[in-house]
């Protein structure tokens, strides 16, 4: 699969300050997620690949287009769904997402027809002819990712599309983002902080903190391994039992100070573990059965010191 | 994504020029603008002076038919650069009232809506969008400037025979006049509109800068003393600038002392001074330092 964004050593300041610290990767997901804490440079990203700031040193390509010198042809390809409220005061439903639509190229008539596709496609049909202003917020939302898909784009940024949506109407967005992900006629790009909503609509993860990769996480090939593992805490002797479980062919790791995940190799059992702890006097105080989340995954990016790559 | 489907499809049909997709924003700006009857009232009630001037012209020209009443137009009007200057002036005095009432709300409400991501997420550039945002004032402001002023001097050389060829220089100054006008009009507009979210205060804003800046002019004036017998601080004055360059175009004697080229600097330095603040402020989103 072609790489949907490759950034190459991308660097972004914003007011004397950099945001974005030579990140450099590709992604090739059908549907990306962009996770980290508040700051942490995901709208900024999104921003610079839309061509709103200039990058300092490095570059970025979209589906195989550089975002300085092919900015036009970027945005021919991209639609974006922005973070913030955002619409065009005075305009109904409907001639808002056909604006939008004749903005990005699309005849008049045909940016009609795909105005009208769009708005019951979001769930708006009923509601297109109303003043944007009488919109509640989860209306909002849904007219603005109606614009994001009305000119057809083969890529679409989503920033933040469930922010202050109750259940329900978050549910329904969130529907919606899977829908278009399993049609598999564009590709996403999902910026969150909200891990759930992540996990639930992205194949790919990318962690950003501090400006900088902090982890990268592909979803859907961790769904398939479907790997569950042991995490054991212990006291006694953790790195003699770490070299014991080894020698058994057991794959393990340290996790914090007293904590231990095991993945068994086939053929060797609790029993074994029990046996090998009581040779190296190791006291077994709990043991669970667990997968990888990506709230582990994130707990773990927002420990480490990041180093800016894949 | 059929409405009847509901599932997405991506568009592979034909897509506009590049070049004039701008054109889009005017289109629907002007849609929006005279959907408001109290603005279309406003801008038909401009077209007043020149209807007038029109039937000025007629009656003179027939004015063998007002002999019966006494009245000989021709002895009591002549229709020269004079006649064109004041239609200059009324109709200069409605543009500006026009963009004081039209230019504050025009990108200020997209600012205000956050709407500017929307439309530089596309393929169109700020210079496009601020020259869609522009059209739109070009379009209204011509419509009661040049374009009903150029009507009258193809009236006048319609009726008149030999009249025209004493006139000749007279279109392309009006329409010079009436565009610098429109300029300044425009960018000042726009300035104000990017900078000043309120729409209100938008207007104030506008309206003290053009009377304000006279009233600065001569407070300069009254401050500093005169340095030179050329009262440079007139060229503060808006009033004063437009009226200079108008003068000159116009073949009117100067009034007041301001030289002609500093009045058209000072004109160049407002606008140049418009375009500067846009570039600043235009912005997909605002970087706070």
């Amino acid at each position: 699969m072609d790489p949907v964004i490759e950034l190459d050593e991308l660097q972004v300041s914003l007011g004397g300050r950099p945001v974005l610290r030579g990140l450099r990767g590709a992604l090739k997901g059908n549907a990306i997620g962009l996770l980290g804490p508040n700051g942490a440079g995901k709208t900024t990203l999104l921003h610079t690949l839309l061509g709103f700031h200039k990058p300092q040193a490095g570059g970025a390509r979209i589906l195989g287009h550089d975002v300085r010198s092919d900015a036009r042809a970027v945005r021919q390809l991209i639609g974006y769904m922005p973070e913030r409220d955002a619409f065009i005061a005075g305009m109904t439903g409907i001639h808002f997402v056909r604006l939008m639509a004749e903005l990005s190229g699309l005849p008049s008539g045909a940016a009609l027809e795909r105005a009208h596709e769009a708005m019951f496609y979001v769930g708006l049909g009923e509601a297109r002819y109303r003043p944007l202003e009488s919109y509640s917020l989860g209306m909002k939302q849904r007219a603005k990712l109606a614009q994001a898909l009305a000119h057809g784009p083969r890529l679409v940024f989503l920033d933040e599309p469930t922010n202050g949506l109750d259940p329900p109407a978050r549910q329904r967005m969130l529907q919606l983002i899977r829908d278009l992900r399993d049609g598999g006629e564009v590709r996403l790009v999902f910026s969150s902080h909200l891990l759930r909503d992540v996990e639930e609509c992205c194949d790919e993860v990318l962690i950003l903190k501090d400006g900088q990769i902090a982890a990268y996480c592909d979803l859907e090939a961790e769904r398939r391994t479907n790997r569950t593992f042991l995490e054991l805490e212990l006291r006694g002797d953790r790195d003699g039992f770490a070299a014991a479980l080894a020698a058994l062919g057991a794959e393990t790791a340290r996790h914090g100070a007293r904590r231990l995940k095991v993945v068994l190799k086939d053929g060797v059992g609790v029993r074994d573990l029990y046996r090998l702890a009581g040779e190296h006097r190791v006291q077994l105080r709990r043991m669970l059965y667990k997968r990888d989340s990506l709230e582990d995954i994130f707990l773990k990016a927002m420990e480490g010191t990041p180093d800016g790559s894949l | 994504m059929a409405v009847y489907e509901h599932t997405y499809r991506r568009y592979e049909g034909p897509l506009t020029s590049p070049g004039r997709r701008w054109a889009v924003i005017p289109r629907y700006a002007l849609r929006s603008l005279f959907a408001s009857r109290l603005l279309l009232a406003f801008y038909v009630l401009c077209l007043v002076p020149p209807l007038l001037g029109a039937l000025v012209l007629y009656l003179r020209f027939y004015s063998s038919s007002l002999a019966a009443f006494g009245l000989d137009l021709r002895s009591f009007l002549t229709i020269d650069e004079m006649f064109f200057a004041v239609q200059l002036i009324s109709q200069g005095a409605l543009a500006f009232f026009l963009t004081v009432v039209i230019a504050p709300a025009m990108i200020s409400a997209d600012l205000r809506n956050e709407a500017l991501p929307l439309y530089l997420s596309r393929p169109m550039t700020r210079p496009g969008y601020l020259s869609g945002k522009a059209v739109v004032l070009v379009l209204l402001l011509s419509g009661i400037t040049w374009v009903p002023i150029l009507g009258l001097w193809l009236i006048q050389t319609y009726l008149e025979e030999g009249w025209a060829a004493r006139f000749a220089w007279l279109p392309l100054n009006l329409l010079i006049a009436s565009g610098v006008w429109i300029a300044v009009l425009c960018l000042l507009g726009l300035a104000v509109s990017v900078w000043v979210k309120w729409k209100t205060l938008a207007r104030l804003g506008l309206f003290a800068y053009f009377f304000v800046s006279a009233a600065i002019a001569a407070l300069v004036d009254v401050i500093f003393g005169r340095i030179s017998q050329t009262p440079w601080s007139d060229s503060l004055s808006l009033f004063t600038s437009v009226r200079v360059v108008w003068r000159a175009l116009l073949h009117r004697p100067p009034a007041g002392g301001l030289p002609t080229w500093a009045g058209a600097l000072s004109l160049v330095v407002l606008c140049a001074l418009c375009a500067w603040l846009l570039d600043r402020k235009l912005r997909a989103y605002e970087v706070v330092k």
